[in-house]
């Protein structure tokens, strides 16, 4: 059956709560309609933690609910083979925050469950190792994009592999970077290379994680559409002003990047609705035309924008 | 720019009229700001009325000024309405409903076309437009198929090409015999592929199943036979779903690109009964080249459509009641 868009890749995806209601139905047609799972994990911070304090929580379940039923979450995704990788991602964490009970519980279940995770701090990592030596760690890409220097080009990614067991690409490098350079490269299949960052190319507003605007986050995700900064390079811009000029890539860069040897690409970790991460499924990891119409679902049980009403007819939007 | 486009000159025509016509508005925008045709060259369907077929529109009226405001945004926006008077078993006293006519006569005097299979709906049609575009509808094959096997398929079409605009041919045709025939059609340009059909190859049911489609709004005996039972989804619950595709009438997506590089011009896509949600992501992923560019442009569009009030003005939004 001709139904994924590329063969041999390895999909981590994005929103291990936000799109859970879509991977699992997802995984539920799959399954009954007897289609092999792809090679696909599930990535994301979870829950805000002390590793991870700015993450944006967005669901129907309170927070301290949701820290409950976590795990039989993870255990979900752990049954149904897809493995989570938890992300604790803050570049810059308070040594003493190490002791975090929650953030060490979540650790806990990353390290006896053959999980991974993924992190930007280096003193995480040595505190991570110390108790799990054998879990993988992925350094993130918040890490390359604050750290990569574009003159360093492959160096960087070599004095990170040293530490890291894998490396999230800063979309910046991927674009820009000589593929030639990268053939024979040793180390390729321990990179990640995220596909569909819709960023401006060398934005300066992408290494300010710090500096985000949450609260404009999360208004501009009630209204359905993602920005994390009110002064986004995109905001105001044409459509035809931004296409050729953003971290998106192309089937033929995607292609060529298989063809090195990449196997392991990424869907972006931005909150986008129900609609938009189904189709981003179905554009990057199943062939969009074709028998996929067969499993195409989406949760229809209440309005995705997230404004709580039935699906018949109260809401306009998609 | 073009390169974001799927197949170049294809002529796409979709399940959208009276259905998500929001969709075709915001593609009209990303269209002329991108400076490409339009690849929304016909959206097909309508509400009930004496001479609708195949799927009812979720939009219930017949209040005609909302209706001319409706078609009129739609034709505005670069998009030739279809209307979908394919419903087969039409009878002489039908010809004469008001509300049908009003429509017709709206829709000959802005350019719309018919998708029709109704001999007699036909007739009514030429007799007070001569030159009015009508098409053939697949369900004109389901319904005379035995006419259709016996005259042989080929020469079936090719007997009606001159009188329609297009034939959309049955897919079990087009799927397994076309290419082997593309010779012996005569006007290619003329006939319409429908290439994501999800029912099984020469469906029992289909006679039964668009036979009562049509009336099942006053029928409530029709109503509760509509979608009983699916011989596709039997067929795959035994012998599963690798074997269900062969039997089934759904392109691979190889045969589309077969079909396109063949020089077949006018593709159709079905899913009037699928929830917007599915038909926006199902849609764009046949019309773009899905990786790349697209993400840009169905984000724009998804906001376009939620929050620009601008896409939804003079379109009529309220789904039936029931």
């Amino acid at each position: 059956m001709d139904i994924l868009k590329y063969e041999n890749v390895n999909w981590s995806l994005p929103g291990l709560i936000r799109n859970k209601d879509v991977i699992f139905l997802l995984l539920n047609s799959l399954s009954m309609y007897e289609v092999p799972v792809p090679n696909i994990s599930c990535y994301g911070t979870a829950l805000p933690t002390a590793w991870n304090k700015n993450t944006i929580f967005l669901n129907e379940l309170s927070l301290e609910r949701y820290e409950i039923v976590i795990f039989e979450l993870l255990h979900r995704y752990i049954s149904l083979k897809i493995t989570p990788i938890l992300k604790f991602d803050d570049y810059k964490i308070d040594k003493k925050c190490f002791s975090d009970v929650f953030a060490n519980d979540l650790l806990n279940f990353a390290g006896t469950h053959n999980s991974k995770v993924i992190i930007s701090n280096d003193d995480l990592l040595d505190y991570v190792k110390s108790k799990y030596p054998n879990l993988k760690c992925i350094a993130s890409e918040k890490k390359s994009i604050i750290e990569d220097n574009k003159k360093q080009g492959l160096s960087y990614y070599d004095s990170v592999l040293k530490k890291y067991d894998e490396v999230i690409l800063n979309p910046n490098f991927v674009v820009d970077c000589d593929l030639k350079e990268l053939k024979g490269y040793d180390k390729i299949s321990k990179m990640h290379v995220i596909a569909d960052n819709n960023c401006i190319k060398n934005c300066p507003n992408l290494k300010n994680f710090d500096k985000c605007d949450y609260d404009f986050e999360k208004k501009s995700l009630k209204k359905g559409v993602f920005q994390n900064f009110a002064n986004c390079k995109k905001r105001g811009k044409k459509l035809s002003s931004l296409i050729g000029k953003t971290l998106l890539l192309d089937d033929k860069k995607i292609r060529d990047l298989i063809e090195l040897g990449f196997n392991n690409f990424m869907l972006q970790d931005k909150h986008i609705n129900n609609v938009l991460f189904e189709e981003k499924l179905f554009s990057y990891v199943f062939e969009s035309v074709g028998y996929s119409q067969y499993f195409r679902a989406l949760p229809s049980e209440k309005c995705s924008c997230g404004c709580g009403s039935d699906k018949n007819g109260k809401c306009n939007q998609i | 720019m073009e390169n974001v486009i799927k197949y170049k000159n294809v002529d796409w025509t979709l399940p959208l009229l009276f259905s998500f016509d929001a969709y075709i508005i915001a593609m009209s925008k990303v269209a002329k700001e991108l400076k490409i045709k339009n690849p929304i060259t016909f959206a097909y369907g309508m509400m009930p009325t004496k001479w609708t077929g195949g799927r009812i529109s979720k939009y219930r009226t017949q209040d005609k000024k909302a209706i001319e405001k409706h078609l009129k945004k739609v034709i505005e926006a670069g998009t030739t309405p279809l209307f979908t008077f394919s419903k087969y078993f039409i009878e002489k006293e039908d010809l004469n409903d008001e509300f049908a006519n009003w429509l017709l006569d709206f829709g000959y005097e802005h350019n719309c076309q018919f998708i029709i299979s109704s001999d007699l709906l036909y007739d009514h049609i030429k007799s007070k437009y001569p030159d009015a575009k009508c098409i053939a509808s697949v369900l004109k094959f389901v319904f005379e198929l035995e006419k259709v096997l016996e005259t042989g398929e080929t020469e079936f079409y090719n007997s009606l090409i001159d009188k329609y605009e297009r034939i959309v041919l049955r897919p079990e045709y087009s799927r397994r015999r076309l290419l082997k025939h593309l010779n012996d059609i005569k006007d290619l340009s003329k006939v319409e592929v429908l290439i994501n059909q999800v029912c099984i190859n020469n469906c029992k049911e289909a006679i039964r199943e668009h036979s009562n489609i049509p009336i099942s709004d006053y029928d409530e005996n029709a109503k509760s036979q509509v979608g009983v039972f699916c011989p596709f989804e039997a067929y795959r619950r035994k012998n599963g779903l690798e074997k269900a595709f062969l039997v089934g009438n759904c392109y691979e997506k190889s045969e589309v690109d077969a079909m396109v590089e063949n020089g077949v011009r006018h593709l159709k896509l079905q899913g009037r009964n699928y929830e917007k949600n599915s038909i926006f992501g199902m849609i764009g992923g046949h019309l773009f080249d899905s990786v790349g560019a697209y993400s840009e442009i169905s984000s724009y569009m998804l906001d376009m459509i939620n929050n620009d009030k601008k896409i939804l003005k003079d379109l009529i939004i309220t789904p039936r009641k029931n």
